[in-house]
């Protein structure tokens, strides 16, 4: 009799197990975002949350991506057949997977509409916009690059603000002085997405293209040797190369060098000082903030302003009830209160794309922004007109996926800079790899 | 070789049945599969074919300088770092196989940095070698003024394989020295004091007595370590990218120019030479 009992109790027990999941089974959604830093990761966590509370079918799996292995978790997931319904990533990527035949581009216009178009900037649409018509991606934030430089010691020696080519390389020949391991210039020299970002902005600002309006590439053109060779001078007062991000970030908060290009992200470790990295002497440049400036603008023949605009997009394939949920958390994402407080996780970073958002009091109403003042307008305010490789006189060109993701940009300049190879040698092996790559 | 049919047989087939499934599973079709990858151009869109190409891939990686490069990369990495691990762990375990106060704390902690986590391991490394505030610029740049400028010891290519080869011997010797030492504390001391007797020198007992007791531990840790640098992956690309040995290589084909084709192609090379090395190693060096 026990025996029957306890085997009862635990039929019953089982059975309760499966008809509640059955009754709680849930829709799971799987997210990939390319903030992997773990307060961000806190925040949208939180926002997971408060996305599950309101709408109790979905479950969000979050899946953290560093920027540099996006190209390998995305073949990895290709090839297993298994890929996120949802993805947060930069432009570049997203035109790829669009190029692949990836992306539910439908399901992205109707988010996009049911917003309101007229609400995001243009600028932040084109980034994202499918040659011919419609979107690869929902525009959720964007950042501007820049130099940032140290005014107070600009103005002692007397330099002008570095916008132009010229003010650029003479102020950092003006400032190396490698035997106190102090550096003129932090510019991306390695093989990465930094050195690609860094050069673009000089490549634009005189003109230089990989593309051309039909498509072929042009990486051996006058004006691109011609920005190579000024790189490669420039190159020479940076610290032992090859540099990266981290060798920008980190020397210019040391006060080892007095110009770095980064994106608005830099805002955020200036404003806050809140890096707990120790300078010389055991502290930080006092009031690093005061003493900054940020040239976002550069000028050779033309201006040219770089920026990234990270999206939000589906991924073709998946069931329907999946994209219904990732659509729901996308709009969730980019509305109101949710929207400001994700952006807030890197605060002047992350820049709204939504025309409403970005005069809203609330989303202004933080420390950060307040401390950087009119500046954090004027930053923002670039995003509207940034340039870049993958986009020639309003014509869209994905291809320049499978460069990006090959870092032939950062090889070239490597080829020059540790191998000493010319600017020519150089601009023809960049062309002769971008070729193949597009192949 | 005749089959066995009988009923006991065919229950041992019964019972090795397993086993075959979990082999064949894990380590033929893997193969398998490569090879079957490497005659095709992959399309990395799972709902569209592959095209089969036949061995275009194997002549492409065989006239490719770049492969040709990465090649002489890993053998230069896997000859260095053989030869270091082995005889850095031969010379230690021959230190520390004497008698001293302290003798087992030491021998735990020159274990330390096999046992330490590689990524660990590697920003630590990175930190020491830093351009501008690392201690190995510090103590060759500014203080002994033997070169003449900071340098980029992990990222610049020209010198990042130095450092690759220096910090792989110094993360893996433990594991030779490890070997050796059990190895040597094996070593009747009957056999010393016999060549002492008819007096051998110090030189004269290693060269007769110790060495060919170690002959095959070191045979086998040549060999092991030799499989296992050859397809060094994580030790090498999480401390420098610039250096590109043949794993590095392969992961870039496949990963970033998206040619898995290739890469299988690649895999299959290095397949065949480094079972032809170890077929020629076995038979000649360990004479099994």
């Amino acid at each position: 009799m026990r025996k029957n009992k306890i085997l009862t109790l635990i039929l019953l027990t089982v059975l309760m197990l499966v008809l509640t999941t059955g009754v709680f089974a849930k829709t799971t959604v799987e997210y990939w975002t390319t903030q992997t830093e773990e307060n961000r990761v806190e925040v949208i966590n939180s926002l997971i949350k408060e996305f599950e509370t309101s709408h109790p079918a979905f479950e969000i799996e979050l899946v953290t991506v560093q920027e540099n292995d996006i190209p390998t978790k995305l073949v990895a997931g290709m090839a297993a057949g298994r890929l996120p319904e949802i993805v947060e990533m930069g432009s570049e990527v997203i035109m790829k997977m669009g190029a692949e035949g990836m992306v539910a581009s439908d399901e992205v216009s109707t988010v996009i509409n049911k917003i309101g178009k007229d609400d995001f900037f243009m600028g932040s649409l084109t980034m994202l916009s499918r040659p011919g018509e419609g979107y690869f991606g929902v525009p959720f934030h964007g950042w501007v690059q820049g130099i940032w430089y140290r005014q107070d010691l600009f103005e002692e020696k007397g330099l002008e603000s570095p916008t132009t080519w010229e003010n650029i390389i003479k102020a950092a020949e003006a400032f190396y002085n490698p035997d106190q391991q102090r550096y003129g210039i932090v510019i991306g020299t390695d093989k990465d997405a930094y050195a690609r970002q860094t050069f673009t902005q000089y490549a634009l600002s005189n003109n230089a293209r990989i593309f051309d309006e039909n498509g072929n590439i042009v990486f051996n053109s006058p004006e691109m040797v011609e920005t190579l060779a000024y790189y490669s001078r420039l190159a020479e007062f940076t610290p032992p190369g090859p540099d990266g991000w981290r060798d920008a970030r980190d020397l210019y908060l040391a006060g080892r060098v007095p110009m770095m290009m980064y994106s608005t992200y830099i805002m955020d470790d200036i404003g806050l000082e809140a890096t707990g990295y120790k300078g010389e002497k055991g502290s930080i440049i006092p009031n690093l903030v005061d003493k900054t400036a940020f040239a976002n603008k550069m000028h050779k023949t033309r201006d040219a302003i770089f920026g990234q605009i990270n999206g939000l997009t589906f991924i073709k394939g998946n069931e329907e009830t999946q994209m219904a949920g990732a659509k729901m958390f996308a709009e969730f994402l980019l509305t109101g209160d949710n929207y400001i407080k994700f952006l807030h996780m890197a605060p002047g970073g992350m820049n709204p794309v939504r025309a409403s958002i970005a005069s809203d009091p609330q989303y202004q109403n933080n420390k950060v922004l307040e401390v950087w003042g009119e500046k954090a307008g004027e930053i923002a305010a670039g995003l509207n007109s940034i340039g870049k490789f993958g986009y020639v006189g309003g014509k869209v060109f994905p291809k320049i996926g499978d460069i990006t993701s090959q870092f032939i940009v950062g090889q070239t300049i490597m080829k020059m800079t540790e191998s000493g190879w010319t600017a020519e040698e150089a601009a023809e092996w960049g062309q002769k790899e971008m070729e193949d790559a597009v192949e | 070789m005749q089959i066995k049919t009988d009923r006991d047989a065919r229950l041992g087939y019964w019972l090795i049945l397993p086993t075959v499934i979990a082999v064949s599973g894990l380590i033929f079709y893997p193969i398998v599969y490569n090879l079957w990858l490497s005659l095709q151009e992959v399309n990395m869109n799972p709902v569209q074919p592959n095209t089969f190409v036949g061995l275009k891939h194997f002549t492409d990686v065989l006239t490719d300088t770049d492969f040709w490069r990465s090649f002489k990369t890993s053998l230069i990495f896997t000859s260095t770092t053989v030869v270091g691990t082995t005889l850095l762990g031969l010379g230690t375990a021959l230190l520390l196989n004497r008698d001293f106060p302290g003798r087992s704390v030491i021998r735990g902690v020159i274990l330390l940095p096999y046992v330490t986590p590689v990524i660990s391991a590697v920003f630590g490394w990175k930190y020491l070698f830093d351009p501008v505030f690392g201690m190995a610029n510090y103590f060759l740049v500014d203080i002994l003024h033997l070169l003449p400028q900071h340098i980029n010891w992990i990222e610049s290519p020209a010198y990042a394989i130095y450092a690759v080869i220096i910090f792989n011997i110094w993360k893996n010797f433990p594991f030779a020295f490890l070997m050796i030492l059990a190895e040597l504390q094996s070593i009747s001391a009957n056999l010393y004091e016999a060549a002492e007797v008819d007096g051998a020198s110090i030189w004269q007992q290693f060269r007769y007595i110790t060495l060919p007791e170690l002959k095959f531990v070191i045979g086998a840790l040549v060999i092991l370590r030799t499989i296992w640098n050859f397809y060094k992956f994580s030790e090498v690309y999480l401390l420098s990218s610039s250096v590109e040995v043949l794993p590095v290589y392969i992961y870039e084909k496949a990963f970033a120019s998206y040619d898995f084709g290739q890469a299988a192609a690649i895999s299959a090379i290095l397949f065949v030479f480094v079972l032809g090395f170890i077929m020629f190693y076995v038979r000649k060096v360990l004479e099994w």
